[in-house]
């Protein structure tokens, strides 16, 4: 597997101004050599610390195998991904899930709570596998838990909570351990709209408040409109990004709705 | 098409099931090696074979207990797997395939696993009897005489008829299961948030405090009172009370445990918030709490199971070592005189009169036995009076023991030189006691040493040593129980002025082969029957031959069938709590996933895996065994009564058997465990 190396890029990660995720041309090619699929086809893109980013696109696009890539879980075939200054490729083994527990956050679409624990325990676990001070995890967790507002379900099990709560107490175990990037996978995707609404304003505050860098995979353009920047990808690479600017959300939720029309349309022209 | 689906299917449980294959297998090869039981006697000495083979009574019985253990095992563990496949099932359906058509394809497979599994059990059975032929000989004290490879017909046909029977039984729950269930609970029975059974703390404390003290209490009074001998019905309805204490006390301490154990950690804050110790305690909590009940029938199982292999295995040992002592000669012919018959009886003539030649047979040594009717009629009986006088109590069991037998110095050095031991010593005055009963002697030498005095007719003997006689002449003739707690040793002159005369004894050390020598004597009991009759209450003609044989069989062959039921449970105990393991870290494989992606290093996730799959087997193991040490120290008391001293040296084997057996599935559980997290940890998420 060749993979792309910079030298320089560890010189240049260290700066101020460096970004949370730099993603560099990035390529993950599946099957030999009769069937080759390229899921990502020299992708780049940068996320800034404190920025709140959906990423868009239709089913093939891509960007599960992006996600999977930044999230460690995956390789990619050549390219870098820089994750807070570090080059994600050189982690050896044995530190990856070290890593991913300190720098990385993570909320599916399913909350994926342990059924056994409460949401305290559960907003807890990154920390006690840190082995950090009993003390320290207690105030952690509360303050992780009132800027998501669910103190209330601290106690409960999460058959006792509503999948809202549930979803929420999952950002909170995300958020616990103040990563460098939160990545959410279609978080919204099982939620009725109530519920969605609830935890995109929770995302958004933590993004707010705390200063949280968030990505966030979804289909949904009501979810995407909460974030500052949309990226869509097809075939592997961006296809085209908006800012949101000083527009409102229900403006920046129309100017999502044109791209995904046009995207369609040329889909459709095909 | 079916049936492409079928063996597709199977395949993947005999991946994804191995134990509970294995515990097909097991049962299938168990039942069958224990069915051969009979055929295995004609490979051994023949009275073994011939007892091995006349057992066929109790043999039935058995099969029958077995055949219901294997048959609710399996039944369980088809139905726990039929639980699992619910998703699988409703997508047939969902898909367009008929009821019918299902029920059709899982027959199918029911057949296929029936199939495969009786044919590997039969050929491990086949292999087990083998080896286990070998295991009886070694238990009954004999050696297989003419090995050859065996295979029973009768037992083979036995056992596909009545695995025939429980596999019927399970493709019919399968149907009811399949019949009784809506498509829309089939579909949706993978992803739910599983409902946490939490009890609220004061109780789940209230109820460990409480299983605990009445296991405690109940603990105190068998210790105290023992198995109930005497038979009253006072002792008996005490012993159900303390069992019926044991069994509610477990229960109640499985319902609580979880609770409790939890409270106690979760007030250790530096353990309970570090690692994964949060997340092993609360799936414990949840695995023990969900599965109190069973739990607590496990352990109560294991507890029968472990005393019925220990007690068995002992009570083996001990009655082949005690009959080994009761016969220390050839044969014993002895003769008691009726009540009302005041003239002795010359054996040696009556012997002649029957036509057996005793010097042609071997050499022979006579004796008188004389009782001492003072001691049978006194008020207190010898041990209370060495209790009295030494200030040690009595062994418990020996508080009635009444010593009146006297022989006289002359007939019992006669005796010894049979034996070919040097002959002893007595002076005027003084007696000699035999006693070989291990659990009596220290007793009865401290009360020789105070010189505890024995009186016959008014003449009064002081004991002429301070330990007691326990080689073998303390056995005065050949006997199943070999075991003297007390014989006196008098003069001559002492022995003689004793009325009236209590038994005669002749003793004999055949001179030729065994075989021989029990020709000659047969028939000898019946003549001197006959030709005594009204003259002697008694007549008896022992050979070591008759002894060994009788010793061993009824005792020996109950014994032999606790050691079986006992494995046989184990093995169940073991399988169900294998099952369950297994089943329930396969409900947990996203929870493992959502570790290893929070961050979880491997090492922790598995150490936390290896400390629940153990505290299932060790919890029920360690309530169980704590049940049966205590029963056991009633039962060596019991057992301990009778003379078998050396319980604890036969029991090491049993457990170290029941430790193989036991940690061999843990380990295995173990081993699959590891495999379903391991392939679940490792797979990446395809949604993400």
């Amino acid at each position: 597997m060749a993979r792309h190396m910079d030298s320089g890029s560890a010189s240049i990660a260290h700066s101020a101004s460096t970004p949370v995720l730099e993603v560099w041309d990035v390529t993950k090619t599946y099957g030999g050599h009769s069937a080759t699929t390229h899921a990502l086809n020299g992708i780049s893109l940068t996320i800034a610390a404190g920025e709140f980013v959906a990423l868009m696109g239709p089913s093939g696009s891509g960007k599960s195998t992006l996600l999977n890539c930044i999230a460690t879980i995956d390789a990619p075939t050549s390219g870098t991904i820089m994750l807070g200054g570090t080059d994600v490729s050189r982690i050896s083994r044995s530190r990856l899930a070290d890593f991913r527990r300190e720098k990385l956050g993570f909320i599916f679409q399913d909350s994926n709570l342990l059924d056994s624990l409460t949401a305290r325990e559960n907003i807890a676990l990154p920390l006690t596998i840190g082995r950090v001070p009993a003390a320290q995890i207690e105030t952690g967790v509360v303050a992780a838990a009132s800027s998501l507002g669910i103190e209330e379900v601290l106690d409960k099990y999460p058959y006792q909570m509503s999948g809202g709560q549930r979803q929420r107490v999952a950002a909170a175990r995300a958020l616990v351990t103040n990563p460098q990037l939160v990545l959410a996978d279609e978080p919204t995707g099982a939620l009725d709209s109530k519920n969605a609404k609830l935890l995109l304003e929770s995302l958004e505050s933590i993004n707010q408040a705390r200063g949280a860098t968030v990505l966030m995979v979804t289909h949904d353009e009501t979810a995407a409109s909460y974030c500052r920047r949309v990226l869509f990808i097809r075939d592997g690479r961006v296809f085209t990004e908006l800012d949101r600017g000083a527009d409102s959300r229900h403006a920046f939720f129309e100017r999502i709705m044109q791209v995904v029309a046009v995207q369609g349309g040329v889909d459709d022209a095909r | 098409m079916l049936a492409k689906l079928a063996f597709g299917n199977m395949r993947k449980l005999l991946h994804d099931y191995a134990v509970y294959f294995l515990t097909l297998v097991l049962g299938v090869a168990v039942f069958y090696a224990f069915n051969t039981i009979s055929v295995q006697g004609d490979f051994l000495r023949g009275d073994v074979g011939e007892m091995l083979g006349a057992a066929g009574q109790v043999l039935d019985g058995v099969t029958v207990f077995l055949a219901v253990v294997l048959g609710f095992l399996m039944v369980y563990a088809n139905n726990f797997l039929m639980r699992r496949r619910k998703k699988e099932l409703g997508l047939y359906q969902v898909l367009g395939m008929r009821t019918g058509q299902v029920t059709v394809v899982l027959a199918l497979e029911t057949l296929l696993v029936a199939a495969i599994s009786f044919g590997v059990g039969i050929a491990l059975g086949a292999l087990l009897s083998q080896v286990l032929l070998f295991v009886t000989a070694r238990m009954f004290e004999t050696t297989v005489q003419h090995f050859s490879f065996f295979f029973s017909t009768d037992a083979f046909l036995l056992t596909l008829r009545c695995f025939g029977v429980i596999f019927a039984v399970m493709m019919v729950f399968n149907w009811l299961t399949l019949r009784r269930v809506r498509l829309i609970e089939l579909m949706g029975a993978a992803r739910h948030n599983e409902r946490q059974f939490v009890r609220k703390l004061p109780f789940a404390v209230i109820l460990t405090v409480a299983g605990l003290a009445l296991i405690g209490v109940a603990y105190v009074r068998l210790t105290r009172d023992g198995f109930p001998t005497s038979g009253s019905a006072e002792s008996r309805n005490d012993f159900l009370i303390t069992t019926a204490m044991v069994i509610v006390g477990t229960f109640v301490l499985f319902y609580g445990l979880a609770g409790a154990l939890t409270a106690l950690i979760t007030h250790l804050r530096g353990f309970y918030w570090r690692d994964l110790h949060m997340f092993t305690t609360r799936q414990i909590a949840s695995r023990v709490n969900t599965t109190a009940l069973s739990m607590g029938v496990i352990a109560l199982i294991l507890f029968l199971a472990m005393t019925a292999v220990t007690t068995g295995m002992s009570i083996c040992g001990t009655i082949n070592s005690v009959t080994r002592q009761g016969i220390p000669y050839s044969a014993s012919i002895s003769v008691t005189p009726a009540g009302d018959s005041t003239d002795a009886i010359d054996l040696k003539a009556e012997v002649a009169k029957a036509g057996v030649d005793l010097s042609g047979v071997g050499r022979h040594a006579s004796m008188r036995v004389a009782l001492i009717e003072s001691e049978l009629r006194g008020d207190t009986s010898a041990y209370q009076r060495m209790s009295q006088l030494t200030g040690e109590s009595v062994p418990k069991g020996y508080e009635h023991v009444v010593l009146c037998e006297a022989v006289g110095i002359s007939d019992y050095n006669a005796m010894r030189s049979l034996l070919g031991l040097e002959p002893v010593s007595l002076e005027d005055g003084h007696y000699l006691m035999l006693c070989n009963m291990d659990n009596a002697k220290g007793f009865v030498n401290k009360a020789l040493e105070e010189g505890f005095t024995l009186d016959v007719d008014g003449v009064t003997l002081s004991p002429e040593r301070s330990t007691v006689i326990d080689d073998a002449s303390a056995v005065l003739q050949d006997s199943a129980g070999g075991l003297t707690p007390g014989t006196y040793v008098v003069p001559d002159d002492v022995a003689k002025s004793i009325t009236p005369e209590y038994s005669a004894i002749i003793n004999i050390m055949y001179k030729g082969s065994t075989e021989e020598g029990d020709a000659a004597l047969k028939g000898l009991e019946a003549a001197l029957a006959s030709n005594l009759d009204g003259r002697a209450a008694m007549v008896g003609v022992q050979t070591a031959t008759d002894v060994l044989a009788d010793g061993t069989s009824t005792t020996g062959l109950i014994s032999y069938m606790a050691i079986y039921i006992g494995f046989v449970l184990v093995i169940a105990c073991a399988a169900i709590l294998a099952i369950q393991q297994l089943s329930s870290a396969s409900d947990a494989s996203a929870s493992y996933r959502t570790l290893s992606e929070l961050g979880c290093s491997e090492r922790l996730i598995f150490g936390s895996l290896r400390t629940q799959v153990a505290m299932a087997f060790v919890l029920p193991l360690a309530v169980g065994m704590a049940h049966s040490l205590c029963a056991l120290g009633a039962i060596n008391e019991l057992v301990s009564v009778l003379g078998y001293s050396d319980m604890i040296g036969n029991m090491t084997l049993g457990l170290a058997l029941f430790a193989l057996v036991y940690g061999g599935y843990l380990a295995l559980t173990y081993r699959m465990a590891h495999g379903i997290v391991r392939a679940s940890v490792r797979t990446t998420r395809r949604s993400l």
